[in-house]
């Protein structure tokens, strides 16, 4: 891996015919138009709050399930796209989870994007034209993240922080949300 | 050896692990001084046992069905490395990560509606209850993903660790009269978990040294006592319960690692230190030993 990772290409394990690709965007000043063009169906993505991300891992899990869940038609929210913003949330209000993981009501934002079955790039050069801000490689995600606002998030407690690192102490979280 | 073998195999020791201390046995024998091994070490000689068991793991076919009828691989990508009576365990790679998958299987012998309720709430409830043991400080390893469709957990692969009845066993055949020093410092670790286990009210259900494993990279100067198999466990504030914990961990612990009640001890009183409502547990695992089999309610 070269020393900036631009994009992140990879398929899911357990789906193999699904590719997820991931590019991380910062300053994006266009916040609303964004929005605006997702809810309208123009991006076919998952734009997301970069600071609630503090690995790539962390992401690939709540594709995965999001993925799972599509197949059997039991997604929680009406695309998948919105699934993955969903699982990224510790809790089950759906709206919270977009606006704690979706894109931000600010003048200036990090995002994160998550487009499937793109191999050749075409929906990410679409989505590309669209965004107003600057590509930067994925390392940089470990620069952007908030891990305050995380914990603070979901309530994680010195306890469980000693277990594993955050993005581990997350993922477990997001993996037995609804177990109970 | 009557019941508790059985119950140790309800979690997931089995054949594989037997096979590597064998492994470790015969190496032992032929050293001139046999030196108690570190955790680290032992961990070290158990990942080379293992590759080179390797090619025999691969082949996926053959003991527990681990293809569906039509003879294809259920679980592509997955490697078959341990059966119990509830479920099977593989190996494999999630999301770039090394994993271990934990199947639980269904039980033809009971009620097909019946069958898939049980097993949901037994998949469901280890999620839970291992979310829930986290959260209290408990090392377990981190579950990545549960597709309740077909009752597997993906979970975290903890590639640097052994359990502590291979350690206790590896250290007890080197060691002889040393056994003791070496092994007080882990039995203390053991006991201090439980104690913080217990004192969120998380009752394990199948304590065993299987259970109970001992994790130690290049990073970390000490073990790390990691508890797993979580598929029996609830939640409970009764003494009694945790007391009941206890007395299956001391069963299993004396039966499968012979004259060991001074090392057993340890972890009680490592338990005691730590636990605040301790005294109370220890009342009732008392009682319970009254209780347990061939005893009389004399006096």
């Amino acid at each position: 891996m070269s020393a900036g990772t631009m994009e992140l290409n990879t398929t899911l394990d357990l789906y193999p015919d699904t590719t997820v690709t991931m590019a991380l965007f910062s300053q994006v000043t266009n916040g609303a138009e964004i929005r605006r063009k997702i809810t309208d169906g123009t991006i076919a993505a998952a734009v997301i709050n970069a600071q609630m991300i503090c690995d790539p891992f962390q992401v690939l899990v709540a594709v995965n399930k999001a993925v799972h869940l599509d197949k059997l038609d039991r997604k929680k929210t009406k695309t998948v796209f919105g699934e993955i913003l969903f699982n990224l949330s510790p809790g089950n209000n759906i709206l919270a989870a977009y606006q704690k993981f979706g894109v931000q009501d600010a003048k200036s934002q990090d995002l994160l994007l998550v487009l499937l079955n793109d191999p050749q790039g075409q929906q990410l050069e679409q989505v590309y034209s669209i965004i107003q801000g600057t590509r930067i490689p994925l390392e940089s995600l470990r620069d952007i993240v908030d891990e305050q606002k995380i914990i603070k998030l979901f309530k994680i407690p010195d306890a469980e922080r000693k277990v594993g690192r955050l993005v581990d102490v997350v993922v477990c979280r997001m993996a037995t949300k609804d177990a109970g | 050896m009557e019941e508790i073998p059985a119950q140790a195999s309800k979690g997931e020791s089995g054949d594989s692990r037997v096979a590597s201390l064998f492994d470790f046995h015969v190496s032992a024998a032929s050293s001139k001084t046999a030196e108690i091994p570190t955790v680290a070490e032992l961990i070290d000689t158990q990942a080379k046992s293992a590759c080179a068991l390797g090619g025999l793991a691969s082949c996926s076919e053959g003991e527990g069905s681990s293809t569906d009828g039509g003879g294809r691989l259920r679980h592509p990508g997955f490697v078959l490395f341990m059966q119990g009576a509830e479920a099977r365990l593989y190996r494999g790679t999630f999301l770039g990560r090394p994993v271990v998958m934990k199947e639980r299987f269904s039980k033809k012998y009971r009620h097909p509606r019946l069958d898939e309720k049980l097993t949901t709430k037994r998949t469901q409830g280890e999620a839970r209850t291992a979310a829930r043991a986290r959260k209290a400080g408990i090392p377990t390893p981190c579950i990545y993903f549960v597709n309740y469709q077909n009752n597997c957990i993906y979970m975290e692969d903890m590639q640097l660790a052994t359990t502590s009845r291979d350690y206790i066993m590896a250290v007890q055949s080197a060691g002889g009269g040393d056994s003791f020093q070496a092994l007080q410092p882990i039995m203390d670790k053991i006991g201090q978990i439980l104690a913080t286990l217990h004192d969120a009210d998380i009752i394990h259900g199948d304590l065993t040294t299987s259970n109970i494993m001992l994790k130690q990279d290049k990073t970390m100067s000490e073990p790390e006592v990691v508890l797993i198999d979580f598929g029996l466990s609830s939640v409970s504030q009764l003494n009694e319960d945790k007391g009941v914990d206890l007395y299956v961990l001391e069963k299993a612990f004396l039966s499968t690692h012979p004259n060991t009640e001074t090392l057993f001890r340890v972890i009680l009183k490592s338990y005691s230190k730590q636990s605040r409502k301790a005294k109370d547990v220890i009342k009732k695992l008392d009682e319970v030993r009254l209780r347990g089999r061939k005893r009389t309610m004399v006096g």
